[in-house]
């Protein structure tokens, strides 16, 4: 059997499928169902979700949303690419990206404030190559600064951290 | 199928309960892999717009090895990835996420964890896959000095680095008339390491294979900007220009990317 070490900390006899059913019911107490975040973007990789056009500029980026549903972004071709999201108070969320290298940074209402080091998603990293955890711990407008990149658009989901944090 | 004998028959010399596997050659493979992102086919996109096209990329490496963190005594090095040590967030895929924002290797959390006398010991060494062809594919088989491996937990795989050569040209994408050359001759003395999860002592005899790839992505040239840097035509490479200072620090954090099978997990 074929395996990657990223998972091998996991049970090795345990195949993928019941893994990710695993993985999406975990978060799962007392009749509350929360699905992993993780195992909800490599469930979603696949669905091209709501199309839009990124910004030029900060100023111009389009919103999205922090939620189930996937983007695919067009991008500005041969330069940078923005899309923001507005957060009304502390909001931890993950950002996931179809193609790795893409995303570059995060802006704070303009402010340049970094983004953590990305990683696979572990469930399928060969879908998702990257996942970001993003803390956004005030109200107000963030900005992803995505490219300039040799492809013309970008699947992401920015999905709230909820059950993965409470668990890790 | 005689050293599989062997290693069933010195078994026997073995306590109770201390199992030992069989090491099979190493594939090893090395490639530059800019990724769809900044693939531009025939040269590397930047997240500064430029593209990086390369005539010549060779990176000298010398031997591999799987290491073991032996001594310490911090607490015996061990933690729960669902419960991070002090320093650590999330912890998934054989890294937590520290503080500062970095992800770390298991392996060297626990070496953290185990104190200061820790430290990782080579048990096996593979014979150094040499001069590589970072533009095209270079494959090796690589032999263990020590295929039979006894009651060991192996956590980390470590290949010696010694030097690049890299040369090519930069320009803007889209093209704005900007071209500049570099011929960069580097001494990289350092070890590139990834973490391994590779225990033995279930008395499984296991024949254990390993896969290593050496793939940097296309994100080595982030962050320069090549019309600031360039004179004449020419992008400085000496050891203290900020190309060699650049590339240097990044080309020693490539982590090997490894593939590990063993048979008692089939």
């Amino acid at each position: 059997m074929n395996m990657r070490l990223t998972i091998s900390a996991l049970p090795a006899s345990l195949p993928l499928l019941p893994l990710l059913a695993l993985a999406a019911l975990s978060g799962c107490a007392a009749g509350k169902e929360e699905e992993d975040p993780l195992a909800h973007a490599c469930e979603v990789i696949a669905d091209a979700g709501t199309a839009i056009t990124a910004g030029a500029d900060i100023d111009s980026a389009p919103g999205i949303q922090i939620g189930d549903t996937p983007y695919t972004v067009t991008l500005v071709p041969g330069a940078a690419s923005y899309v923001s999201v507005n957060v009304s108070g502390d909001t931890a969320a993950i950002l996931f990206m179809g193609t790795a290298d893409i995303a570059q940074t995060l802006y704070q209402d303009g402010a340049d404030v970094g983004l953590s080091e990305g990683a696979p998603d572990d469930l399928c990293p060969e879908d998702v190559p990257e996942h970001y955890d993003v803390d956004l711990h005030t109200a107000g407008t963030w900005t992803f600064e995505l490219g300039p990149a040799a492809v013309s658009e970008v699947w992401l989901l920015l999905h709230d951290a909820g059950a993965h944090v409470d668990e890790q | 199928m005689p050293a599989l004998l062997l290693a069933a028959l010195s078994g026997c010399a073995f306590e109770a309960g201390h199992g030992f596997g069989e090491l099979a050659p190493v594939d090893f493979s090395a490639a530059l892999t800019p990724g769809p992102a900044r693939d531009l086919g025939g040269a590397v996109l930047t997240d500064q717009g430029y593209a990086v096209a390369l005539d010549g990329f060779v990176w000298t490496v010398g031997g591999m090895h799987l290491m073991e963190l032996q001594g310490g005594g911090g607490g015996g090095g061990s933690f729960d990835p669902a419960d991070p040590p002090d320093g650590y967030t999330l912890c998934h895929g054989g890294h937590c996420h520290s503080d500062g924002g970095a992800l770390v290797d298991y392996a060297d959390i626990e070496a953290e964890l185990a104190g200061g006398a820790a430290a990782f010991v080579a048990l096996v060494s593979l014979a150094p896959p040499g001069t590589l062809d970072m533009l095209g594919t270079a494959a090796a088989t690589l032999a263990p000095d020590e295929p039979v491996l006894a009651d060991v937990s192996l956590t980390k795989l470590r290949l010696e680095s010694v030097g690049v050569h890299m040369s090519g040209t930069v320009r803007r994408e889209p093209d704005d008339g900007f071209s500049a050359t570099f011929d960069l001759d580097l001494a990289l003395s350092g070890d590139l390491d990834a973490g391994l999860e590779l225990p033995l002592g279930r008395g499984e005899l296991p024949v254990i294979a390993l896969s290593v790839a050496l793939a940097p992505d296309g994100t080595l040239w982030d962050e320069l900007d090549f019309a600031a840097l360039a004179v004449d035509g020419a992008v400085p490479a000496d050891a203290e220009s900020a190309l060699a200072l650049t590339l240097g620090p990044r080309l020693l954090a490539v982590e090997p990317s490894v593939t590990l099978t063993r048979t008692d997990w089939e």
